[in-house]
Formats: structure tokens, sequence, C-alpha cells
């Protein structure tokens, strides 16, 4: 791959593939490298016939192989990410000055949530799906028959969908009650 | 044609399926009201799956510690190219609200306009939300990937020192890529934005008027057949202002209650005249989430009601009605505190994906309600926060704007009451 090629797809894919790892991942930091790692990859091939999903695909696969590999860092991220949490929360409720930044963490606490509690392949997919690619390239990166992606993707948004509802009225027992005004 | 499954209506909706299907699909639809509702529902699932997924945006770095994960060479972001991305950001995100806006308004013939300035963000910036190139991309051929499987598999446990030495090089022309696509960046931003605004949707751009009418009775409840107009693309061009606040509402984050002043439909900064429509009969889609019953317009002496038990999706607020000193209008109809902040009035920002191109920075779906932060400024400034953290100056101004587009504004005001 020559220099050139290299800065065309670096600058279509980057962005994209780094916010889909960071989603993907809940670490920017991660993201960065994973995606970083993803382009070296790419630089080592002649061509890339199908380079979205092909990025996509690398990318998936680096992440599924390290986590497998580093479980112990796995679980270091999920007690960090629950101390977050406990953080956030705390924060919504001592410092009312700061309630849009709290209120969002919670939010995105949430997400983070529901989206993990998807199936990995729903997740993926509908991960990828947010990064625009098309439903032959979402097949072609998950090793998945294009006819099965509307229902992978409607089967994801569903569950994620009711998932976060729930996740929200757990965490908001207020909500949907009555207050009166006046 | 048989009912489709839920999958194919989800295929249809992000255009995946082929043209003959399509149209087939579409026309099956156009005659049977459970399949329409079918997929008004899809519609909103896509539209709240997609907010959802947004909100991990922005997620601070370094969750993970510090640990050396492996020999992994220099960045390639490390550049500057994700700083200046921050503007990029903020630019596409306002040439982007301005055409979400004029795709929402132009339904609505309001009028109104929006000087856009980006501002610098103070914390590390987070991956700018739907900055998309999907719109110039070939389409993906399946074989590159399967080759890349092996590639993968045997990846890191193969890769020797020597073919990291030798892969140096071209980790260095990575970096100067990244710098000169940090450097192509800025041009880039005002380029989207001229875009954004070319594509604004004239052919739905009506003439600019303003109409107000007394809110119907409004009830939402979670129940199933659920009707919430959600999906900008069907809207019908003349819909009542009554109906794009039910449609805002509907897609609101407000639970409980709500007593609703008239609604007022506002061109230009100007509200005029006064149209009763009643909303029997309006149309009705459904969503997962919510269900809205519209009556006939209540009567003077019954003051309209809200009940909403919804709670997905987006609510922008208008600052003209909000007091100046509210910090962040969206809270203004959090369950927690909405007792303390009953008046508000509400600007939706409609999105239809068809109208706004695919390199937009909000969602794709294709009735992704844009979820943003306003906070009033003044009275026709607002601070608006993106969920990727990036906050945009939008000044609202009577007359026409720089980027061509126009700016829906549907007021009312929502008091928080007992339930019946």
């Amino acid at each position: 791959m020559t220099d050139e090629e290299l800065e065309r797809l670096f600058r279509l894919y980057h962005l994209p593939l780094v916010r889909y790892l960071t989603r993907r991942l809940g670490d920017r930091d991660w993201a960065d490298e994973v995606a970083q790692e993803t382009f070296l990859r790419a630089l080592r091939q002649d061509t890339l016939q199908s380079e979205r999903s092909w990025l996509f695909a690398v990318a998936t696969n680096l992440v599924r192989d390290e986590a497998r590999k580093d479980t112990r860092r796995r679980a270091r991220l999920q007690q960090l990410t629950i101390e977050a949490r406990a953080e956030g929360e705390s924060a919504s409720q001592s410092l009312q000055d700061d309630e849009p930044s709290a209120e969002r963490a919670r939010e995105r606490a949430l997400a983070r949530r529901a989206v993990d509690a998807l199936a990995e392949k729903d997740r993926l997919a509908l991960l990828m799906r947010e990064e625009g690619l098309d439903y032959r390239e979402i097949a072609a990166a998950l090793d998945l028959s294009v006819g099965s992606i509307g229902t992978t993707l409607s089967r994801a948004r569903r569950r994620l969908t009711e998932t976060y509802e729930a996740m929200q009225a757990d965490a908001s027992p207020r909500q949907g009650e009555v207050n009166e005004a006046s | 044609m048989k009912h489709p499954e839920e999958g194919t209506v989800h295929a249809w909706l992000d255009g995946a399926l082929e043209p003959d299907d399509a149209q087939a699909l579409e026309t099956h639809v156009a005659q049977c009201a459970e399949c329409r509702a079918m997929v008004a529902e899809a519609r909103g699932l896509i539209a709240a799956a997609s907010r959802v997924v947004s909100q991990l945006d922005g997620v601070s770095a370094q969750v993970m510690p510090a640990v050396p994960r492996r020999a992994a060479p220099s960045r390639v972001r490390s550049s500057a190219a994700p700083r200046n991305w921050w503007r990029y950001s903020g630019l596409a995100a306002a040439a982007v609200f301005g055409v979400v806006s004029a795709s929402w308004v132009s339904m609505q013939g309001s009028r109104a306009a929006l000087e856009l300035r980006t501002e610098a963000a103070s914390v590390r910036e987070p991956v700018p939300v739907g900055d998309r190139s999907d719109n110039v991309v070939a389409a993906a051929e399946n074989s590159a990937v399967a080759s890349a499987a092996p590639v993968m598999a045997s990846g890191r446990a193969s890769e020797t020192s020597s073919e990291r030495k030798s892969a140096a090089p071209r980790v260095a022309a990575a970096r100067v890529a990244a710098a000169r696509v940090a450097a192509a960046r800025t041009a880039e931003a005002t380029v989207v934005a001229s875009r954004a605004a070319e594509s604004s949707p004239q052919r739905l751009l009506g003439p600019a008027r303003s109409r107000t009418e007394a809110l119907p009775q409004v009830v939402v409840t979670s129940a199933s057949g659920v009707a919430a107009i959600t999906a900008a693309p069907v809207l019908p061009s003349t819909m009542p202002p009554s109906a794009v606040a039910a449609s805002m509402i509907a897609s609101s984050t407000m639970t409980g209650c709500y007593a609703l002043s008239p609604v007022v439909l506002v061109a230009g900064g100007t509200a005029a005249g006064v149209t009763s429509a009643p909303l029997a009969g309006a149309s009705a889609a459904r969503s997962s989430r919510a269900q809205a019953a519209f009556a006939a317009p209540a009567s003077p002496a019954s003051a309209p009601l809200l009940r909403l038990t919804d709670s997905l999706t987006s609510v922008a607020i208008d600052a003209r009605a909000l007091n100046a000193s509210a910090r962040d209008a969206s809270t203004q109809f959090s369950a927690a505190d909405a007792s303390a902040r009953e008046r508000a009035a509400v600007a939706y920002i409609g999105y239809a994906s068809g109208l706004v191109p695919r390199a937009s920075l909000m969602s794709d779906a294709p009735t992704g309600n844009t979820l943003v932060r306003w906070s009033a400024l003044g009275d026709d400034l607002l601070r608006v926060h993106l969920l990727n953290g990036a906050s945009v100056l939008v000044r609202v101004s009577p007359d026409g704007n720089r980027l061509g587009t126009t700016l829906p504004r549907a007021d009312f005001t929502a008091r928080r009451t007992a339930c019946p």
C-alpha cells in the first residue's frame, strides 16, 4: 500500500473506526490503539477490495483477540467502570450545580450497560450500522449472511431500546409517577 | 404480498432492500395499516437505538489503566488531527443542525435564522458523532474481509520484531498522513458546512407562515398500540401545529401530566394567525414507547392535558421562553425536578435521513431525533451542547441565515400538573 493510499484510507476511515471502537470498548485510548494497529495491518496489505469492511473486521477481531488474551485487564476495566458509575451517581446526587453533566454521565452509563447487554453479534452489527456500514459490509465484517442483517439489526435495536428503557425506569423510580405542581 | 418480517422492514428503512423488493414493500405498506404501524415502530426503534448508541460517545480517555498493552507503535492519531477535528465537529454540527432544522421547518413553513459559531472544547475531545464517510466509500466486497481473517487470526502472535521495524517507516508515513489530514480538516469543515447548506431540501420549503392553535388533549401512555408522529419523511407537509407539538412531546423525555398552552409555530420570530386544526384522524404512527391519542381540540375551558410515560429521545428547548438563568434547558422536563421548572418552550429538531447528507454528524436513522442540550444565553442566543461534548453557539435572528437554511420553532409551554 502506498503512502497516498494510506493517507486516503486514514482520512476516510480513521474517525469512524475510532468512534466505533470507542463505543465498543468504552475507552478512547484503547480504541485509538486498536485503530492504529488496524491501520498498521492495512499497511501490510497490497490491496483492499472492501476496505471499510476489512478495517472494521480487523478492528473487531483485534478487540476480540485482545480481550481473550487479557481477561485480567478486562476485569480491571469492569471494576473501573463500576467505580466510574458510582462516581457518576454520587455526583448526580450531591452536585446540583453539575446536574447536566452528571445526568449525561448517568445516561451514558445506562447506555453502556444496555449496549453491553446485547449479544456480541447484535452489538457489533448495530455499532457498525451506526457508523454507516451497509448490510453487505456488515455481513462481510461479521461473517454473516446479508439476508440476516435486517433481522440482526431489528433484534438489536429492539433489545437495546427495551433494555435501556428498563434500566432508565430502574434508575429513576420516580419517573412516570405523578407529580403535582400546584 | 405477505406481511413483512420485522427484519425486512428494518432493511427497507435502512435502504438495504433491492429496488423491486422495496417497491413491493412500499406498496404493501401503503395499503396495510398494520404494516404501517410496524414501519413506524421500526422507525422509532432505529431512532431510539441510534440515540442510545450515540450516548456512548465522549467517553473519557484512560478509563483503562495505563499499562503497556503491547509493543504498539506510536499513535497515528497523536498528531493534531483529532484536535482540529473538534472544530470540524462543531462546524459540521452547526451545518447539520441547520439542515436538520430546515428539513423540519420546511414542513411547517416556518422561517428563522441561524448564526453559528463553534466553540473550543475545554476537555479532551470525544470522537465526533456521525462524521460518516460512507458517502464516499465504494461498496464492499466480501473477499477482502475473508482474506483479512487469517491475517487477524495470526496477526499478533506471528508478528516479529523485524516486521515491526520494517513497519516503522510506514508508521512514520502514517503520522505524516495524519498531519496532512489534520491540516485539511479545517478547510474541509467549511466545505462540509457549505455542502450541508446547499443540500437543504428546498423542494420542501413552503411559504413562511405562522399558525397558532389550541393544543388538543394529548394522552401518551406506554401501552401497546402506540402513536407517535416521529417519522419526518412521512409527515404531511401541512401537518397542523398541534401534531408537530405532539410529535415533539412523544419524542421527549417528559413524563407525567402536563397542561399545555396553545402551540405557536413561529416564522421569522413572529407569530400570526390562528388555526384550529382537529387532530382526530390525524396521522398516527407507532413507536415502541408511547401512545398518543389525539382528540379534538380542547375547549378553552378545559386545559389541554398531556400525559407522558415516554422516556426516550430528545427535547430541545427554545431559549426565548426560558429563564435566561436556566443553565441547561434539557433538564426542564426531567422527572426529578420537573415541578421546579415548569415553564419551557420546546423546539424540536427533526431529522430526515433522506434530507441530510449521510456524512452528517447526527444519525443516519430515518427518524433519528437529535439529542442536544440548549442553554439560554439570551433572548436570541443559545448554547447547544451536543452529545459528543461539543458546544455550539446558535443565534436566532428573524431574517434569514448564513447557511441558507431555516430553523423551525414550535413554542408551547408545559406546566406539570396532577394526572387525573
